[in-house]
Order: C-alpha cells, then structure tokens, then sequence
C-alpha cells in the first residue's frame, strides 16, 4: 500500500479513537462497554487475535487433513 | 386464467424453465432474463392478501398469499435472479438455465405460499433443480457432493412432512401460520426440516460441502436462495421462539471459524454464509418487531452482497482455474475490476459505513441489544472481527495480492462484469439511501443507522481488525488440506457402511445363495432315486426292476391272505346252517 492511504488510515483511527471519547453517552443502550471509550477498537483487535489463534488450534488439533482424507482407502 | 396482476410469479417462472429448452439456442439467455423480470414485476404489482386459492380434498390450498414480510422475499428473490442470469449469460446450457429458473420458482412458491402444502411443495421444487446446480459441474467432486447434498435435502423434506402431516393432524389446520407450541413433537419437526435449508449448526454441512463444488454460475443461485427461504419460514412460523437466539449466535461465530481455516475462496464464502445467516436466525428468535425488520433488511441486503462475493470468486474461478488460496495470488494488477467489485461485497458484508451491510446488520445487533441479549450481541459483533478478516482481508490479500504465482486470467464473459455491477449498485444504494431497503420491511422502521456512535464503533472495529490482521498476515495465508467438519460423521463412516451394508451384506447373501443351490442340487440328485434314503448303497436313478421280485411276493403274501380269510368265511358260511 501507498504511502497515501496509510497516512488516510492513521488519520481514520485517530479520528475514531477520539470519537470513542466524544461520543455521547446513548442511555438507550446502557452496557457497560458503551462506557469504556476505546471498547470497539480493543474489541476488534483482540477479537481478531482471538479467533486466528482459536481456529489455528483447532486445526491443528484435529480439523485439518489432506486434502484426500475422504478418498484414501 | 389470464395473467394480470394477481397470477402467482411462481407459475410464471415454472412456465419459463419448462419453455426455455423449447427456444432457440441464441435467445435462451434473454429469455432467462425476461422471465424473473416478469415475475419481479408481477410480485411488485400484487395486491396484499389471498389472490389465488385451490380445492384439494376437503382442504382449501392457499397458492398465492401477498403480504409484506412475502413481498419483500418474493422482490430480492426476483431481483436477484434477474442479476444471476446476467451473470451466466454466456451459458448456453438449456439445462443449467432451466434449472436455475425452476430453483427460483420454489423460492418464489415459498415466499407466497398461505398453506403449508404448497409450501412443502415449492420447497421440495427447490432441491432437485438446485442439486442439478452442483452436478452440472461435471467433475467426480461435484457428482459425490450433489449427491450428499440431495439426501440431506430429501432428509430435511422428510423431517418437514412428517411435521406438517402431524400438525394437520393435531390441529386440522394447513394455514402457514405463527406456531405457538413448544411442546408438541410436530413443531420441532417443522423447526429442525426448516433448520436443515437454513443450515443451522449442526445441520449445516451440505453447504460448505456443495457450494465451492457448484458451477461458476450456479453457486450464485445457491447462495441467494435455499437458506434465505429457511429465513423466511423462520421469520414467518417461528419468531420468538428463544433457542434460535443460541443457534443463530452459535452459527455467526462457528462459520467464522471454520471460513478461517478453509483454503478454497469459495468455501470461505460459504461459511461465511452460515454465519451471515446466523444473524438472521438470531433475529428470528428475538422475535421483536425491529429483530423481524433486522433479519428481514439483512436477509436482502445478504443475498446481494453474498451473489457479488460469489460472482467474483466466480470470476476467478471462471478465468484462472483455480480457487485455492494456496494456488492464487498477484493477481490484483491482472484483474482489478474483478478486485474492486469483489471489494463492494466484502466492504457490504463487513458492514463499512455506506454500505449495505452497515444499514442491516447493525439492526439485528442493535435488536439483541434492545432485547437485553448482550451476550449474544457482543458474540455477534465478534462474528462480524471475523467476517471482515476472512472475506474483507484475508481472501482477497490471498487473492490478488500476496505472494505472485505466475497466474495469468484470460478476460471474463462481459456479461460477468455486468452482474457484478448490477450487484453492487444495490449493496451501495441501499448502503447510501436505507429508506429505500427500510420502506419495504414487514413492520416500520424505529431504527437511525447514520449516528456519530455507530460510526465510531465501526471503524474502531474495522480499523483495529486490519491493525491485527495486517501484523500477522504473513503466518495466516491459506495451507493445503481440507477442513472436516460434521460432515465426517457421515462421510467418513461411509467406507464402514459400505463395508456392512453393502460389501459384507453382499458376501452373505452370497453365501446363503450358494449354499441353498447346493441343497437344492442335493435334493434333486435325491429326487431322482428317494430310496436312497432307506438304502445306503442305491442306483442313482430309480429302477423298478430292482424292487419288483420283493414286491411281487408281498402282494402275493397279501392274496393269498385275503383268498384264505374269503376261504375260512365260506367254510363257515356253509357248515353254520
């Protein structure tokens, strides 16, 4: 990628991590995450993490065979 | 019957497929055009409410019943038809064209069916021609597959009959209805024979098993049609019934999982539509007006982004002969209008502001939410990380950027591209303009998708999900192999059935035959001389010269007893007087 587009992409989350702080506070939906301003942004990162390294373990573990695991007789 | 407003768009698109082998090989394709054109004008013209009934026994049959939920399942089902033929334009096969017409007039039958035979009978319509979707590919995968995928649909009607006859028969009545009762067995038939088509974990495995091993243009049809009528059903016959909140979620995050392992692009695709429409099982279960518009809203806005992501994996499929991550990549700079429409629908499915995902995923959330489901709204989001990092991120880095191996595409059909754009114009117009998506939905909108807090929570999401995603994406490029999953309960047994049920079977019967032949062979060797039994040493065929001195003295031992007593009763007979 470009240099342009990283620079639009900081911009993007330093402009959503500030709104995290600014943003009012929606009583209609009174969790406790909507309290903790960078919620979302933690959220997706180690979501991510989380379900890589999940399936990678499972995998691993037993989900992953040859691709003629059905047809090997 | 004249055809006019009220004439059911099924029966025309059932017309059509039956018509369409009859014409012209070179005005087939604008006929497939023409007739989910005519049907998406007749469903758009329909009047609400019973425009067609039938007479069957003593039961009154409801074809063609008209409401909004209907009408807004009939429209995308229409519509997406219409956009699947532009994209298989260039097939002259008058089969695959018919049977995608046919597959469309099941879901139309099922989106308007009043009465739950017609509904069992649309939805039957559906399997065979969408199995025919799969086998037309012509390779030994797809015909083993197509086959699977048949018996798990003849399996799930079976389920769904036994439940319709039994509700018949508790209740009297067929109407399609909303079912109340948890206890009764025909009820959860219906559920789990429904369950089946909406791929709901764990009777999901037909389709991550079928889809990638469809035709280019026919997996289009796939992913649009079977489990979004299951939608529709659930919406219709189960909402609110709290077990499809756990199943729904359970599939949003068990598809992300299982699309992360997965090597071929198109089956990332198609874990990625169980988890898609987990979201709208969930919905269902809420069962809440604003669930009922969710699951609704993103049912539509699914089947198009989920056509595009198909057409362009398509694509790819169609230029380059291959779909496995491990044989792909570099390709960006070779096809980047591919690329970029793929994009629209990864961009729609993870739901980035202005596009259509953005406008109806976020409803079903925000549903679970409202419905104090926070649990279930928090795994939702998580299954939303996931779908942004398989199909926005790691299949199209795996795709078109990455490591270069030499693929070199030859250009697409035209009218691929065409499709394509017809797509993502609709996932970007609803994505700018969701009054135009939320003026259709069965209940009114209470929803404001465009706030300052829904913003900020989507792009810290997204951008923190590319931040993961970018760190590691060397170590997560796809790998060899496949993935099992439940399937392998009843593929890897296969060879064990075979062995009891067909090959040791066989050898018994064998056994048994050959045996009982040579019985058969003892005795009639035997029937040809029975004295054998009684003698050791017999002729093997009978003589009567050899029993005849033996037996000419007992007869004569036998006269000459009876001459004697006739002799001694003379005797007495004239010496007594």
């Amino acid at each position: 990628m470009n240099r342009l587009l990283w620079a639009l992409l900081v911009i993007a989350s330093i402009v959503s991590l500030w709104g995290g702080f600014a943003a009012p506070h929606d009583p209609a939906h009174d969790a406790w995450w909507n309290r903790v301003p960078v919620f979302f942004a933690s959220f997706g990162f180690v979501g991510c993490m989380v379900i890589i390294f999940f399936a990678k373990i499972l995998g691993k573990l037993f989900l992953r065979k040859e691709e003629d695991y059905y047809d090997a007789d | 019957m004249p055809i006019d407003a009220t004439f059911p768009p099924a029966l025309i698109m059932i017309a059509g497929a039956l018509l369409l082998p009859l014409l012209p090989r070179n005005s087939r394709s604008y006929f497939s055009l023409f007739v989910p054109l005519l049907a998406l004008g007749l469903v758009r013209m329909a009047p609400s409410g019973v425009n067609l009934t039938l007479e069957l026994m003593d039961y009154q049959l409801v074809v063609y019943k008209v409401d909004r939920l209907s009408r807004l399942f009939g429209t995308i089902f229409a519509l997406i038809t219409i956009i699947g033929s532009v994209f298989a334009f260039h097939v002259k096969k008058a089969a695959e064209q018919s049977a995608a017409l046919l597959y469309a007039a099941g879901a139309l039958g099922v989106a308007f069916a009043g009465d739950l035979i017609t509904l069992f009978v649309f939805w039957e319509l559906m399997s065979l021609p969408s199995t025919y979707l799969i086998w037309a590919r012509g390779v030994r995968e797809s015909d083993k597959a197509g086959m699977r995928y048949l018996m798990f649909h003849v399996f799930g009607g079976g389920l769904l009959f036994a439940g319709i006859l039994l509700h018949t028969g508790e209740t009297g009545k067929i109407l399609v209805e909303q079912l109340m009762a948890r206890d009764s067995l025909s009820s959860w038939l219906i559920l789990a024979g429904v369950a089946v088509n909406a791929a709901v974990v764990p009777l999901h495995a037909w389709l991550p098993d079928a889809y990638p091993k469809a035709t280019v243009t026919g997996a289009v049809f796939l992913s649009a049609l079977t489990t979004k009528t299951a939608v529709y059903v659930l919406l219709r016959i189960f909402p609110g019934w709290e077990i499809l909140i756990s199943l729904g979620v359970l599939m949003a995050v068990y598809g992300v999982v299982f699309a992360f392992l997965a090597n071929d692009i198109r089956e990332i695709l198609a874990y990625h539509i169980i988890s898609q429409v987990g979201y709208m099982v969930a919905g269902a279960g809420i069962g809440t007006e604003m669930a009922i518009n969710g699951s609704s809203a993103h049912a539509f806005s699914h089947i198009l982004y989920k056509a595009l992501l198909f057409m362009g994996a398509g694509a790819v499929l169609q230029t380059t002969g291959k779909s496995k991550l491990t044989e792909l990549g570099g390709l960006a700079r070779k096809q980047p209008a591919v690329l970029w429409l793929y994009m629209i629908g990864a961009f729609s499915i993870s739901g980035f502001p202005l596009f259509n995902g953005f406008i109806s995923k976020s409803m079903v959330v925000a549903a679970a939410g409202e419905a104090h489901h926070g649990v279930a709204m928090l795994l939702l989001v998580l299954a939303s990380v996931g779908t942004f990092l398989s199909v926005g991120l790691k299949l199209p880095y795996g795709t078109w950027y990455g490591e270069n191996r030499g693929v070199s595409p030859l250009p697409p059909p035209r009218n691929m591209y065409l499709g394509m754009a017809a797509a993502a114009f609709f996932c970007l117009l609803h994505g700018v303009a969701p009054g135009l998506l939320y003026d259709m939905l069965p209940y009114a909108v209470h929803y404001a998708p465009f706030t300052f807090s829904h913003f900020v929570e989507t792009s810290q999401i997204l951008i923190f999900t590319f931040a993961a995603f970018w760190m590691i994406r060397k170590k997560i490029a796809g790998e060899a192999g496949i993935t099992l999953d439940v399937d392998w309960f009843y593929r890897r047994p296969a060879r064990w059935v075979q062995r009891i049920f067909l090959e040791d079977l066989e050898a018994a019967f064998n056994k048994v035959e050959t045996l009982s032949m040579e019985i058969v062979g003892r005795l009639s060797l035997l029937g040809n001389n029975p004295m054998r039994i009684f003698t050791k040493s017999g002729e093997p065929y009978f003589s009567p010269d050899t029993y005849r001195p033996g037996i000419q003295t007992l007869i004569l031992l036998v006269l000459f007893i009876f001459v004697l007593i006739s002799f001694w009763g003379l005797v007495n007979h004239l010496f007594a007087v």
